[in-house]
């Protein structure tokens, strides 16, 4: 191998398409998100659901990338199967299971019409409570690494805390909803796999998705399965970790 | 070849991306001699400087080819439901759309590369010791 070949050729590549390396850099964590929540959406397909995505304005699906901007103007995704319904959004503000917090998260599962399809003026809405939301996920465009974990077990404890050693919801696994999940574009590093296989015996209930843009790929590649599924690699990549 | 030719390598890359691609490299300069113990083979300079130069291309790679296919696969994804585009901020992501054309041609000047001096099979294998051992046999 020519180190100097290869060395030039990413210099000349660089330097050739910095605007779109600029574009990616901005865009990359929100493309995750997208992503994320296109995931939950074939979630609940696999699982029964039937989907639709709806959307403020046109034919395009307009994504939240932050805490601001209220709800309605953006998109989301309504599931429903034997007349319950679902709703999934992006970027949420969500109140603490705790105290007043408010938490903004990736993605989240909530009831149906939980959240306001439109701004009234007379009242400011400030996040959903907390007995509305049904599950979420965040998403990491990293390695999944211990405190990695560690920082995504502390958001579930502020949020979801009953996920953690505690009694599941009412109907949570008839109505095929995912755990509180993680998504991470890497595999798992350092002993975070070991760490993970704990959670079963520790009674922890969250996924933790690795590999993700991975699992997309076989997802459209026609394979039909959750890509939250925590055992999706088993069947066609028993070394990917 | 050390750490800091790639940082100046990556030089013009903004500075999340620069971040993304070194840390990775220093993370596999760092790990070198246990690669070099599990391929088998005594620790060799000029074949380290190769897998350093590899690491740097596979994590450049694999996000540019992250970003263009979630895009890619989110669109095939909303088709289904007769959705033709994206708007994240002010970027409009459709097939053909200015922003999904640049994420395509980059990735086609990358696999363009790749095949002609024959580098897709380091891009694809997960393990560097596998990497160092075709490096050696193929000298």
């Amino acid at each position: 191998m020519d180190v100097d070949k290869v060395s030039r050729f990413l210099r000349r590549i660089i330097a050739h398409h910095q605007a779109v390396f600029r574009h990616i850099g901005n865009q990359q964590t929100k493309i995750l998100e997208l992503a994320a929540f296109l995931g939950a959406k074939e979630h609940y397909q696999c699982s029964g659901y039937n989907t639709c995505i709806m959307n403020p304005s046109r034919n395009e699906l307009v994504v939240k990338t932050s805490t601001r901007g209220h709800p309605s103007r953006y998109s989301y995704c309504e599931v429903c199967k034997n007349g319950k319904v679902f709703e999934i959004h992006m970027n949420l503000l969500v109140r603490s299971a705790h105290d007043e917090g408010i938490y903004c998260v990736d993605f989240a599962v909530t009831k149906k019409d939980a959240v306001p399809k439109e701004i009234r003026c007379k009242e400011k809405w400030l996040c959903l409570e907390n007995k509305n939301l049904i599950t979420f996920g965040e998403t990491k465009k990293l390695v999944i690494y211990p405190m990695l974990l560690a920082q995504f077990l502390g958001i579930v404890h502020e949020i979801k805390p009953r996920f953690i050693g505690g009694k599941l919801p009412r109907n949570f696994l008839k109505d095929r909803h995912f755990f509180p999940a993680l998504i991470a574009l890497g595999h798992f590093s350092g002993n975070s796999e070991a760490i993970v296989q704990s959670y079963r015996i520790r009674k922890i209930k969250i996924a933790i998705v690795h590999n993700y843009d991975t699992r997309l790929a076989f997802i459209r590649g026609g394979e039909n399965a959750s890509p939250f599924e925590p055992n999706f690699f088993e069947h066609k990549f028993p070394d990917v970790n | 070849m050390s750490i800091s030719k790639v940082s100046d390598i990556m030089e013009y890359l903004p500075y999340t991306l620069r971040d993304q691609v070194t840390s990775y490299v220093r993370s596999v300069h760092t790990a070198m001699p246990e690669i070099f113990e599990d391929a088998g083979i005594e620790l060799d300079e000029e074949i380290s400087d190769q897998i350093l130069v590899i690491a740097a291309l596979k994590r450049l790679y694999s996000i540019c080819s992250s970003a263009f296919w979630t895009i890619e696969n989110s669109l095939h994804q909303l088709a289904v439901d007769n959705i033709a585009a994206v708007r994240i901020g002010s970027t409009h992501y459709a097939r053909g759309s200015e922003a999904h054309n640049n994420l395509r041609v980059l990735l086609n000047e990358f696999d363009n590369f790749l095949g002609q001096e024959d580098l897709g099979d380091y891009i694809k294998i997960f393990s560097y010791s596998e990497i160092a051992r075709l490096l050696t046999n193929g000298r």
